[in-house]
């Protein structure tokens, strides 16, 4: 429906890279009207501006309970607002406070429409948990081939061996005593770098 | 060992449910404390109604208005043991101290004319009121600004404006002229004056010397379970309680508290507030609060009605939710002191007059609550005595 695609939406989320991702996902799902807020500092008047129908938080913003306040000062904006959850939607609420969100809506708004949004957050707040999770996990193999790297620097100047001989004294103490290679390596450049 | 997850937010009134685990009291009741810091309570309301909280640390007007379903969705839960009494402080800024004279008389009622005279003044200005912030629609910081400005006069909804900030960004706020005070709980207010952003203008146990700021709340699926469970989950949170009420512990408590997976605020500052020993200016002498924040069993830990029901007054006095004379019965079966009952068997806390103890309101009658309500107008302002 034409008007429900009208829905402006606010992303409330410190991380801009996130709320890329979701924004992209609603943008190709037909919405236009998407709103980012990043700023946490008086978010009740950012909202008040931006007047969304639907806003959208991480559960790992302490800024919710701003938006609680809605509720107490809805007789003061122009429309109520009301909280997306109730009784009968148990699961769904389950689900989005598993991927760590969580959305209020203005009231009155179609629940099957608001529904169609969230899962659709839900679904992009796991797909960058993924991506954060593949970033971090590259990131510390990428730490850790520097460190080896580091080792050999030492072992080679200190030792006077070879860059291979080196390498193979690092996997020869990692597999003796069960560790990781980066480990090791890191032992040893504390170890040898308190020798300058 | 049974398993017991429980949200809590960084204030130093988790204290017990802290000490309960790591002073090995839930252990002695065969039960494992899984303590789980979260930013907001929003998050520890949703948690314990889907299940993903067995139990939390509450506001406890947060407590009643979820079981009672005033404003939101109703959370099934109980509430079978208060945490602590008091511990929460109005703090302004500094620019705002100035705006009011310079200097803050120490009783705070005499304060209020500064108030009204600072607000008429910005209002003849053609400036905005000034702005507070509690941290919860549903808290008693809440309740506590509201009826302290309306002691004076001061209406809280047009005088001056009331917004909701966390409690770790109130310095922040305050620091940046966001927000020209706030009612928190301990240990933000000190936080903001170590950090030279605020002063503080009186701790809450000056204004109401007994409100029960947070509730152990048991959600659904335990509620529904083992009476056995409930009554250890009850008797080690008491035992974790009394242990933090004997001043012998105070500095174990403050370095336990301090740790960065708990409040992450330095234990000296931590100990101060424990103690009840508070510096209200930036660089000023430290003042003794007694019964600045109180744990003390039973005295604090058995729910008392009388309590709970003076907070259910105050969302009615501020229009949250319309009167309803069969909800004092509903928070006698909310509290479940039979279960304190059974962990505590004999300990029981003296009768008081006033369960509440306050300095700008006459005793408070729980079993009239409509003779306490119709002592305020629609505003919630005090009626002027004919």
């Amino acid at each position: 429906m034409p008007q429900d695609l009208s829905l402006t939406i606010a992303i409330v989320d410190e991380s801009r890279s996130r709320a890329a991702i979701i924004e992209e996902g609603l943008r190709d799902a037909g919405y236009s009207r998407i709103v980012h807020i990043g700023e946490m500092t008086n978010l009740l008047a950012r909202l008040y501006a931006t007047d969304p129908d639907v806003v959208v938080i991480d559960l790992e913003n302490p800024s919710r309970d701003v938006l609680e306040q809605l509720f107490q000062v809805s007789r003061l904006v122009k429309r109520p607002v009301a909280m997306f959850v109730d009784q009968s939607d148990t699961g769904m609420i389950n689900k989005a406070i598993e991927a760590g969100v969580s959305a209020y809506v203005v009231d009155g708004l179609k629940k099957e429409r608001v529904k169609a949004i969230l899962d659709m957050c839900v679904a992009r707040f796991q797909a960058f948990a993924r991506l954060q999770n593949e970033l971090d996990q590259a990131k510390s193999a990428l730490e850790e081939r520097k460190v080896v790297e580091r080792a050999k620097g030492l072992l080679m100047k200190h030792k006077g061996i070879s860059e291979e001989e080196a390498y193979a004294q690092l996997r020869k103490r990692a597999m003796n005593e069960k560790k990781k290679l980066g480990e090791i390596a890191q032992a040893v450049v504390t170890g040898l770098e308190m020798l300058g | 060992m049974k398993r017991i997850t429980i949200g809590f937010i960084p204030l130093t009134d988790a204290a017990p449910l802290i000490a309960a685990h790591e002073r090995g009291f839930a252990d002695e009741e065969g039960l494992a404390f899984d303590l789980v810091r979260e930013v907001s309570w929003a998050n520890i309301r949703d948690k314990l109604s889907v299940g993903l909280f067995d139990a939390a640390h509450m506001l406890t007007p947060l407590a009643i208005a979820s079981a009672l379903g005033i404003g939101h969705v109703t959370v099934p839960l109980i509430a079978p043991a208060t945490l602590a009494l008091n511990g929460n402080a109005i703090t302004l800024s500094a620019a705002f101290v100035r705006e009011l004279g310079g200097a803050l008389p120490e009783d705070p009622v005499a304060a209020l004319p500064l108030f009204a005279a600072a607000i008429k003044r910005r209002s003849e200005a053609g400036l905005s009121p000034p702005v507070f912030a509690a941290t919860f629609p549903y808290s008693t910081h809440n309740y506590i600004l509201r009826a302290y400005f309306a002691a004076g006069g001061i209406d809280p909804d047009r005088d001056v404006q009331l917004v909701v900030i966390p409690p770790p960004l109130m310095a922040g706020s305050l620091e940046k002229g966001l927000i020209d005070g706030f009612c928190v709980g301990s240990p933000w207010n000190s936080v903001a004056v170590d950090r030279g952003a605020g002063h503080i203008l009186t701790p809450s146990s000056a204004l109401f010397a007994r409100i029960p700021e947070k509730t152990l709340a048991i959600g659904d699926t335990l509620a529904g379970g083992d009476p056995d469970t409930l009554r250890a989950i009850v008797a080690a949170t008491a035992e974790g309680a009394a242990w933090c009420a004997d001043p012998a512990n105070a500095l174990e408590l403050a370095a336990m508290l301090s740790a960065p997976h708990y409040l992450g605020v330095s234990a000296p500052l931590v100990l101060r507030t424990i103690e009840g020993r508070l510096v209200f200016t930036p660089g000023g002498p430290t003042r003794s609060v007694p019964d600045f924040i109180r744990y003390d069993v039973p005295g604090t830990v058995r729910p008392d009605a009388g309590r709970y029901a003076w907070l259910y007054a105050q969302m009615v006095r501020w229009g949250q939710t319309r009167f309803d004379p069969t909800i004092p019965r509903r928070i006698a079966s909310l509290i479940r002191t039979d279960i304190y009952d059974a962990a505590m068997p004999g300990l029981l806390p003296p009768a008081e007059a006033d369960p509440i103890g306050s300095i700008l309101e006459p005793a408070f009658d729980p079993a009239d609550l409509a003779g306490y309500l119709a002592r305020f107008d629609e505003r919630g302002l005090p009626k002027l005595r004919a």
